[in-house]
């Protein structure tokens, strides 16, 4: 009897691990048959090997079957979704590469077009550029010059008193003119 | 996520071919009658800087041309292409900072100017001169420093 046991144990083991075959499964089952009475430690399997075969099988409730049938309608649905958005960003990633190369193709070409008003003549360059920042600079200082004098009448309006500082602003003020430094040429239009 | 990022790419990547160093209203105003305009290139411009022959005994031009991406330079003596060229210029300045303005009788210099974010040195600089008789304008874009600007005042004589 010991031996019976023990094989079954082997049995249950197998049968618990998964890895029983269906005849060990059998096995068992008629062993449970056969055996009303068990020690305890055999008994606690009985439940699983003591269903008559001949009882029907429950069978699947309707809520369940439409739930279950739910859930494979959306699993199905997402997976559609997923593709489709696959699908989007394989797109736009071939958008983007073909972006890529009209940017760099119209940058180069963009590039490489000669500009018609660019000035090719190192000496006539330097003299515009020369030029041109000096009108820049002349507006700053100009700029600079004007606040001082603001400053100044200011300072003698709290100092002299209104009717002075006007007269004096009035003898000392020249107008400004930008010609002094750049004069105007519209004859050679490059 | 990845849509976005995409999106955000195929935007940058646009910039460059819309976006060009040459001021759209200084080249539209340059077909106007009687205008003289000048384009000069970063390429042309950090030549300038080594260019000392010419002029360097009084005024280098060196640190602030290497700096610049492109100087432009409009000037007009018509008045009719001086009423055409305001507007076009007015809205140049539209997203400026006005850094100065002077209005000496009847002639009026403003000098306008964009810093890019985070910078001390100014990106864009545009200085409009307006009389009855002329119109100048100046415009460069670079690293532009004021400072090394005004300081050209000092070491030129005339």
């Amino acid at each position: 009897m010991k031996d019976t046991y023990n094989r079954i144990h082997r049995l249950l083991h197998l049968y618990y691990s998964g890895l029983s075959n269906v005849a060990e499964e059998n096995e068992l089952k008629e062993f449970y048959l056969s055996h009303p009475v068990l020690p305890d430690d055999l008994e606690k399997s009985r439940a699983l090997f003591s269903f008559n075969s001949s009882e029907s099988i429950p069978g699947i409730p309707e809520s369940a079957r439409t739930a279950v049938n739910r859930l494979i309608d959306s699993l199905e649905q997402q997976e559609q979704v997923h593709s489709r958005g696959y699908r989007w960003v394989t797109s736009l990633g071939i958008a983007a590469s073909l972006l890529i190369v009209i940017s760099i193709g119209v940058f180069l070409l963009k590039n490489s077009a000669p500009n018609p008003y660019e000035l090719t003549d190192p000496a006539e360059a330097y003299t515009e550029t020369k030029r041109a920042l000096l009108v820049v600079a002349e507006s700053f200082s100009l700029a600079e010059k004007e606040a001082q004098e603001a400053n100044m009448i200011l300072e003698s309006l709290l100092t002299n008193g209104l009717n002075d500082s006007l007269l004096m602003d009035d003898e000392e003020s020249a107008p400004f003119s930008v010609d002094t430094i750049f004069s105007v040429d519209t004859s050679s239009n490059i | 996520m990845k849509v976005k990022h995409l999106l955000i790419l195929i935007v940058c990547l646009l910039l460059p071919t819309v976006a060009s160093a040459q001021s759209s209203a200084f080249e539209k105003a340059s077909q106007l009658p009687d205008v003289k305009y000048i384009y000069l290139s970063k390429n042309m411009l950090s030549q300038l800087g080594d260019n000392d022959s010419i002029d360097n005994i009084t005024f280098n031009l060196g640190d602030i041309t290497k700096r610049l991406n492109s100087l432009e330079l409009l000037t007009t003596g018509d008045t009719s292409s001086m009423e055409e060229i305001t507007p076009l210029l007015k809205d140049m300045v539209k997203k400026m900072d006005l850094i100065s303005q002077v209005k000496n009788n009847s002639v009026d210099i403003n000098v306008y100017g964009t810093k890019d974010r985070g910078k001390e040195m100014y990106s864009k600089l545009m200085c409009c001169y307006q009389s009855p008789e002329a119109m100048l304008a100046v415009y460069l874009t670079g690293e532009i420093d004021i400072d090394d600007i005004k300081d050209l005042m000092k070491k030129t004589t005339y």
